[in-house]
């Protein structure tokens, strides 16, 4: 699935809030076409890089490159200063995110939610707009939905909205922070599935999750975090596979899986 | 054969089962009681009318003679024009002031707490009266470099009309209190909304204009609706420095005429009209703003309608 291509790479990320470093000197790659899930206990700064990453938090060190163009600064000579606000927020246009919380915009319906990026971002045209919005809605099974508001639609359903609102923008890269932490068992699956396609597809996706069994069935990579730190990382099979002694294999047993080993 | 016997034996004892939609025709309790007090009201709201339309002090034929006078219709004109221009005046400036308040820059939030409690603390009457007799303060206002040349120069009573000392003196406080309904308004809106509309590439003055404005409207139109009520009523507080308002109008007329109560009954139903307009206007904005949390449906029951 993975072309070699690095698309992002994050070196010695640090992000501090006060005194507490959510995030300590983190260091990822992320390949095109290659799906990488985040896993770790509450609190151990996944969702703070995702957020990181889409810039919707400035770091305190380090450095982030999407298609290795720097994140978030530039430099003027050899000064180093953070980009302005419309330059930092072409950069966002080029990721898409997708919230725990959906964050569907309230006041617009299904179809105005999509065509925002696109018109008011990408500058395509209303109609070349709807065209892109309706192809996605086909694809998250909400073409019906279209003229509905966010308030009308089940947590599934809205998150499957916002899934598309994401890829409006035709993104380089997907990160999703927690996508169905929020919702209500019955509805994982239908978000679950629509994230699985997306996968095959060849999108490049970042997953930060909770999801042990998605992680293990779709993820190219998983990495493992703890206190602001990559711990570990690896394939499904070699990550499943971790002696029950490991802090990997603590967490793992304490959400549920059991360690084969012969997986 | 023995289970339709318990069965029956079950129906025997129950209570008829409700038919469909039984339940929503069910009878209202108390019915007659409320009916009665109802009626006692209403008949005391007729009798309180009735008395007041006798009452010959009231000079309804002087009211009827005056209600659409040239002097009352020019009055209530400058009334409703001042009322227009303070709510753009108060609306934006307010606006501005939220936004600072809202603000990562301290001195702008300083600057804007400042405002807020001194244009709120000073009575709007005082102050229509000490912007009227700014030229005692400043004689004359001048455009000019700091310690340098006068660029340009004008007497204080040239600019300061009574109408720009009502706008002045009744603006710069209403603004305080928009930028207290607004900034309310704004911080209503979910975090959320900023984060998802920053992630999909708006710029800060998109997110503001295209979400969380709109946003923060549902809260915002309410106490909004109020505080023209206040602005068109406050408009009255101008008579005090001689501008020709509705108010001043009539007490002109009466000044002469010493129908004194007549005058005062006819600005009294024309602000009511204003007032009743103004309310099914804000009426109108709320149903607006508010359609897409109008009609919200149940969520489909689970498993109902997945994928």
């Amino acid at each position: 699935m993975t072309s070699g291509n690095i698309i992002l790479s994050a070196r010695g990320v640090t992000k501090r809030f006060g005194t507490f470093t959510a995030l300590d000197d983190v260091s990822i790659d992320i390949e095109e076409g290659e799906v990488v899930a985040v896993i770790g206990p509450s609190g151990s700064g996944k969702s703070t890089l995702a957020k990181c990453i889409h810039q919707l938090e400035r770091i305190n060190a380090g450095a982030i490159y999407l298609d290795g163009e720097l994140l978030g600064f530039e430099y003027e000579g050899d000064r180093l200063l953070p980009l302005s606000n419309s330059a930092l927020s072409r950069q966002r246009a080029r990721m898409g995110m997708v919230f725990q919380q959906f964050n569907l915009f309230s006041h617009y319906t299904i179809l105005e939610n999509i065509i925002e990026g696109p018109t008011q971002v990408l500058g395509l045209s209303r109609a070349e707009a709807e065209e892109r919005a309706r192809s996605l809605l086909a694809e998250v099974h909400l073409l019906d939905k279209m003229t509905a508001y966010p308030r009308q639609l089940s947590g599934g359903q809205q998150q499957r909205a916002a899934i598309a609102r994401a890829l409006a923008n035709e993104p380089r890269l997907m990160l999703f922070d927690e996508p169905t932490s929020a919702l209500d068992p019955e509805l994982v699956g239908e978000v679950l599935e629509v994230m699985r396609r997306l996968a095959s597809s060849g999108t490049t996706m970042m997953v930060v999750t909770h999801e042990m069994a998605f992680a293990r069935d779709v993820a190219d990579r998983i990495v493992f975090m703890e206190a602001g730190k990559i711990v570990s990382q690896g394939t499904p099979r070699e990550m499943f596979s971790v002696s029950p002694e490991t802090r990997l294999g603590k967490f793992l047993s304490a959400s549920g899986i059991s360690l084969s080993g012969k997986d | 054969m023995s289970d339709s016997t318990a069965n029956q034996g079950v129906a025997a004892f129950a209570p008829p089962p409700l038919q469909r939609d039984d339940a929503s025709r069910a009878g209202v309790r108390g019915k007659q009681r409320r009916m009665a007090i109802s009626l006692v009201i209403g008949a005391l709201l007729v009798w309180l009318i009735v008395r007041a339309i006798q009452n010959p002090r009231f000079e309804w034929d002087v009211v009827g003679q005056y209600f659409t006078a040239d002097a009352i219709m020019r009055g209530l004109g400058t009334s409703l024009y001042l009322t227009v221009v303070l709510f753009f005046f108060s609306v934006i400036l307010g606006t501005l002031l939220a936004v600072g308040r809202a603000s990562s820059y301290a001195p702008l939030r300083v600057f804007t707490w400042i405002y807020n409690w001194v244009f709120r603390a000073v009575p709007a009457l005082v102050q229509i009266v000490l912007w009227f007799n700014l030229a005692y303060l400043v004689p004359t206002l001048s455009l000019s470099i700091p310690f340098g040349p006068t660029l340009w120069e004008v007497p204080t009573n040239e600019v300061i009309s009574p109408f720009a000392a009502a706008v002045l003196g009744l603006g710069l406080c209403e603004a305080a209190y928009m930028a207290e309904i607004i900034r309310a308004g704004l911080a209503s809106v979910d975090r959320g909304q900023n984060d998802a509309a920053h992630a999909i590439g708006l710029t800060n003055r998109q997110t503001f204009f295209r979400i969380v404005l709109p946003q923060s409207m549902r809260f915002i139109i309410p106490p909004l609706g109020s505080q023209t009520i206040l602005i068109l009523k406050g408009t009255s507080l101008v008579s005090v420095i001689a501008l020709s308002d509705l108010l001043h109008s009539a007490q002109a007329i009466y000044n002469r005429t010493l129908d004194v109560v007549p005058l005062l009954m006819v600005a009294t139903i024309w602000y009511l009209i204003i007032v009743s307009v103004m309310s099914v206007l804000q009426l109108g904005l709320e149903h607006i703003f508010n359609r897409s949390h109008r009609d919200a449906k149940v969520m489909p029951a689970p498993g109902g309608d997945l994928l």
